[in-house]
């Protein structure tokens, strides 16, 4: 590019947000894991008298038309039917007729089937089921989860430092712009969005409430203002990687993540690029390595 | 327990006295949230069978049910479409749903 960063902010005694660096998995976390555990394995059984929370189905036979039906079904405790009915059933055998007394009428329920269904206590059994190699105890499970999510937690959090410090390193950098070059980055964005916008549907020309329509000329001058911000940030990734990563040909360094990107997707690189734009996916794959580079650096302040 | 259908195994998961069904998408982070309700819901409800169909893998019933976007909850009684529902991953309004499904 034949922009460039003139000053580059200090971004190595950048203050790093605490929020950013954190990443360890809490207690909670992993309790509600073992939570949904329980419920996986739940145990089901079918006794012969009816307890709170059980499934309850029953033969209903009412001069009241919506109780006067096969296969009414009622979860004592849970509350989703009137508590009369519900607490009317506990206690009651399978095969067993009650008489419920409401302000709808009177209702008899014969008791067609029960079913018990209890969560798997929190417990070591609990996570032995999960047949987890080297797995038995719930400490065990606290660790092997932790071992097991904390490379993608780092990662993520890494990641969320780097875009910070480039988003920091853009703004506070000092720069040479090249007026003509940036009006070609921004254009050919504006152009693919403009289209974009267009294929879905979307007619920027149509102004937002309140204002006069717009000219097609007005609607994309409308959009470069809205993106003439994404210049420096490409500007700043090209400095990163040429200058943290040794890259002297930044041209070649782009044609192969073309090719490879291109390959990745079973295009060819020039349906690629008609598609998205030279300068857009030249721009996406020089802030992916910067951010790659970045996040590197980030690596320090990951939450001890 | 939650069945998953199929565009092929759906009209047979619905034979059953109550049934709830919801239709979720791969990428949907509303879908993500629902999830565990819904999983505990199937296991508070033991009697009702609780099914979910993946719209981004069942294209026909995603044209049949005219699914504009999910999560969409729809309830069967008998075998038929009961209800829509309206509310997606509240616990207590979604037990109001289901109490709707079941007695009225």
């Amino acid at each position: 590019m034949k922009s460039t960063i003139t000053n580059l902010y200090d971004y190595k005694s950048a203050s790093i947000p605490e929020e950013l660096r954190r990443w360890r998995i809490p207690d909670a976390e992993i309790q509600a894991r073992l939570d949904t555990l329980s419920h996986n394995h739940s145990v089901e059984t079918e006794p012969d008298t009816v307890e709170a929370l059980d499934g309850v189905a029953c033969k209903g036979e009412s001069t009241v038309p919506r109780w006067n039906r096969p296969n009414l079904q009622f979860y004592p405790g849970r509350k989703l039917c009137s508590e009369t009915m519900e607490n009317a059933l506990i206690g009651a055998k399978l095969g067993e007729t009650r008489m419920v007394h409401t302000e709808e009428g009177n209702i008899t329920l014969t008791v067609t089937r029960i079913v018990r269904r209890r969560h798997m206590p929190v417990g070591d059994a609990l996570v032995q089921a999960e047949h987890i190699p080297g797995v038995s105890t719930l400490a065990d499970f606290a660790r092997w989860y932790r071992e097991t999510n904390a490379p993608e937690r780092q990662y993520n959090a890494k990641m969320r430092m780097a875009y910070y410090l480039l988003h920091q390193i853009t703004d506070r950098s000092e720069y040479d712009i090249n007026e003509t070059e940036k009006k070609a980055h921004v254009s050919e964005r504006v152009e693919l969005i403009y289209q974009a916008y267009l294929k879905a549907g979307i007619d920027p020309t149509i102004p937002e409430e309140g204002t006069d329509f717009l000219t097609e000329e007005q609607a994309k001058e409308k959009m470069y203002r809205q993106f003439e911000s994404t210049f420096p940030m490409a500007v700043a990734s090209e400095y990163l990687v040429r200058t943290l990563d040794g890259i002297d040909d930044v041209d070649a360094f782009c044609q192969a993540g073309l090719e490879k990107l291109a390959a990745d997707n079973h295009l060819t690189v020039e349906k690629l690029l008609q598609d998205n734009g030279i300068y857009v996916c030249q721009e996406q794959l020089l802030q992916n390595r910067a951010l790659e580079l970045l996040a590197d650096h980030a690596e320090q302040y990951l939450e001890a | 327990m939650v069945y998953e259908a199929t565009d092929q195994t759906f009209d047979e998961l619905i034979q059953a006295d109550y049934v709830a069904v919801d239709f979720y998408g791969t990428h949907c982070g509303p879908c993500k949230l629902l999830e565990p309700v819904y999983n505990e819901m199937s296991n508070d409800y033991a009697l009702v069978r609780f099914v979910k169909a993946n719209i981004d893998t069942c294209p026909e019933l995603k044209e049949r049910f005219q699914i504009f976007a999910v999560p969409t909850l729809k309830y069967f009684r008998d075998g038929k479409l009961f209800y829509e529902g309206k509310h997606h991953g509240e616990r207590e309004v979604m037990d109001k749903e289901l109490a709707k499904l079941l007695y009225d």
